[in-house]
């Protein structure tokens, strides 16, 4: 008995770094946050107090949330979509018995290694007008010059653009990964029965890298909803909202107008919204999916 | 010509020479065994064969046409994989007609090849398991399907048994040759196996390093090695290769101070081979002691040292009872085998006397 209370203790104490980290930096502010959630914010002149669901119900009469919204969604479809479609497309190259494909797959995953803050000053460059790359290239093609980050209609795929730049390379390395588990016979078995690439592609490769497809889809999609870095570099959300996106918002919310209860709401809205494309996301391409 | 033929063919890769100078003449209908050690190019010759690999010199010949830059998927053959090769996202089915969805058979044609063959291999309660759920022995027969739906002329397997267990291994032996048979194929068999080699094939091809030790019918190789080498790769335990001295005389045995001569006439040192089962005890010969015992069930295997040299014979497991440690051992002359020391090649003009006692 006395011995059994002894591995107790020797377990807990062996847990209570993780367990006090993961809880002062995530489990106690989580909570916190969704108490705040239902609590005004406080001032000198009106201390805080409890509200109910009022806070939730400002989500929906909040146009730049609303808005922030439409731009997130559009957002993870066109970054999650091309990346996806590129990472495999260079993950079959580097596959393939090219010459020199070590120095491709670097090149390929360089971006990724890069701090964001880094990669977003780098395209700032880029997207300056006149001396841009990006205009140098387009005033060559004969078009006009642009404020490419000052355009409204402009801004926001300027910075998806940036996002599937960075995120390619990072899934591809994932492919790859699945790509070298399959085992040559396959190809040859099949080529040996006349199977073109591309049906091979379709048959074999594809279907048996689902697994990795659902696992790069989810993860996508959080990261389309937690990437904020480059705002701060980029645009800080503008011109005009046009690039804010809802991350963005609720620091603005929080660190900028100061409303910490209504950020406290919206970060909860968003918690929800998240677990919910992920679970759905889950069941659906679960019953598509091979495991091996 | 033959139906299918090798020319000089061989491999390297870069300064690695996986085969060289291999000529081969397979005929329609044949169950040809590649055999050899590990290492030594019996997957090699089956890809060349195949098309996966190109050959880096000679010629390949199906059907009177040299195929070497032909596609792999118009050689007319199919191959099943030392690693069945199945696709595991499909089931058993979807396995098995892969090719005729390549090939756009139309879904009625597909089914009835699909039955006939299931039923053949007996698969045919399995078809919608993923291979997976199939146990390795199920796993080798959905391959074997897969490989004889399309009715190809020319089938090629890569050590198909090695991942099974004895005696299912057995089982599959006989299925395999029976099905080769009754279709009719041109079947090219890769294992290092010598038992599975001799009880299947109609001809043993026969590798080491590359290139082609000797080949012909299972019984030419055992009964007639041109070479050592062959000589010791077969049978189990496989010939006994004694040492012998030689003097003005001739060839002997040397046991310590004693010298039992082999009555032949040669001037040049030799290799004596003999059988372990060729190997007789009896009451006056050359003495041995009695090292190991190996109990094999109907048979025992003696391992006897023979001056300085240990051999195996083979017996009769009733009369080892009878043994003492000291034994007399004897031979008929006609089973014996004589090479050269240095080449290792057969001595073909063996002429013998009786053995000195
Ligand atoms: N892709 C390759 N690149 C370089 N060398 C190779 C390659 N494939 C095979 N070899 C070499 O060629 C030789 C023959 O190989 P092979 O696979 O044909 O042997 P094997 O007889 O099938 O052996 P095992 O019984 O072990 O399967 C070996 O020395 C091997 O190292
Ligand atoms: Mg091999």
């Amino acid at each position: 008995m006395f011995k059994n209370n002894l591995h107790h203790i020797y377990a807990w104490l062996l847990l209570s770094p993780a367990l006090i980290l993961m809880g002062t930096f995530t489990h106690i502010p989580s909570i916190l946050t969704l108490i705040s959630s239902f609590f005004s914010t406080g001032t000198k002149k009106f201390p805080s107090k409890f509200v109910g669901i009022e806070n939730y119900e400002m989500i929906f009469d909040d146009p730049i949330f609303l808005e922030a919204v439409i731009n997130n969604i559009w957002y993870a479809i066109a970054t999650i979509v091309p990346s996806i479609i590129l990472a495999i497309l260079m993950a079959l190259i580097v596959d393939s018995k090219l010459s020199g494909r070590v120095l491709v797959r670097m090149a390929y995953f360089t971006p990724t290694i890069l701090p964001m803050i880094a990669v977003s000053n780098i395209w700032l460059f880029f997207y300056t007008p006149e001396i841009g790359l990006m205009d140098q290239i387009a005033t060559n093609l004969g078009f006009n010059s642009q404020n490419w980050l000052g355009d409204k209609d402009t801004v926001l795929n300027c910075i998806i653009l940036i996002t599937i730049w960075k995120e390619a390379g990072f899934f591809m390395i994932f492919y790859l990964a699945a790509l070298q588990n399959i085992p040559p016979e396959l190809k040859e078995a099949a080529f040996l029965e006349g199977s073109s690439k591309f049906y091979f592609f379709r048959r074999i490769t594809f279907p048996l890298l689902m697994p990795i497809t659902l696992f790069v889809l989810i993860n996508a999609t959080l990261n389309s909803f937690k990437l904020v870095d480059h705002l701060f570099i980029l645009t800080k959300g503008g011109p005009d909202n046009a690039s804010n996106l809802i991350l963005y918002y609720i620091y603005e919310t929080a660190f900028s107008f100061l409303d910490s209860s209504y950020a406290a709401t919206l970060t909860i809205f968003l918690l929800f919204a998240l677990a919910i494309i992920s679970i759905v996301q889950f069941m659906f391409f679960d019953k598509r999916t091979h495991y091996r | 010509m033959s139906f299918i033929e090798l020319m000089n063919v061989s491999k390297f890769w870069g300064d690695v020479r996986a085969v060289e100078k291999l000529n081969i003449k397979i005929e329609e209908g044949e169950f040809v065994v590649l055999l050899g050690p590990s290492g030594c190019g019996k997957s090699t010759t089956l890809r060349l064969i195949a098309g996966l690999e190109n050959v880096s010199s000679g010629g390949i010949f199906i059907g009177g046409k040299n195929v070497n830059n032909i596609d792999p998927s118009s050689r007319n053959i199919s191959m099943v994989f030392q690693s069945y090769a199945l696709f595991p996202h499909l089931n058993v089915e979807e396995n098995i007609i892969f090719g005729l969805k390549v090939r756009k058979v139309k879904k009625g044609d597909r089914q009835v090849k699909l039955k006939n063959v299931a039923e053949k291999v007996g698969l045919s309660n399995l078809l919608k398991r993923k291979p997976a759920e199939l146990s390795g022995g199920q796993r080798q027969r959905v391959a074997l399907a897969r490989a004889i739906i399309s009715e190809n002329p020319i089938c090629l397997m890569d050590e198909p048994l090695s991942n099974l267990d004895a005696k299912l291994r057995h089982q599959m032996r006989s299925e395999i040759r029976s099905l080769q048979k009754e279709l009719n194929i041109t079947l090219i068999y890769v294992t290092h196996d010598q038992t599975e080699a001799m009880s299947m094939a109609d001809k043993i091809v026969l590798l080491n390093e590359g290139e082609i030790v000797q080949q012909g019918r299972p019984k030419e190789l055992y009964e007639k090695p041109e070479n050592t080498f062959t000589a010791k790769f077969l049978g189990n335990p496989p010939m006994n290769l004694i040492n012998l001295e030689v003097e003005r005389e001739g060839n002997y045995i040397p046991i310590f101070e004693e010298k039992y001569f082999i009555k032949q006439k040669s001037d040049k040192k030799n290799i004596l081979g003999i059988r372990p089962e060729d190997i007789e005890i009896s009451k006056k010969g050359i003495k041995c002691t009695i090292n190991d015992l190996d109990y094999q069930g109907s048979d025992v295997v003696l391992s006897l040292q023979l001056g300085n040299q240990e051999i195996y014979a083979r017996i009769d497991s009733k009369k080892v009872e009878e043994l003492d440690n000291q034994v007399y051992i004897n031979w008929n002359n006609n089973n014996l085998h004589l090479f050269d020391f240095e080449s290792g090649v057969r001595d073909v003009n063996q002429i013998w006397d009786a053995v000195d006692s």
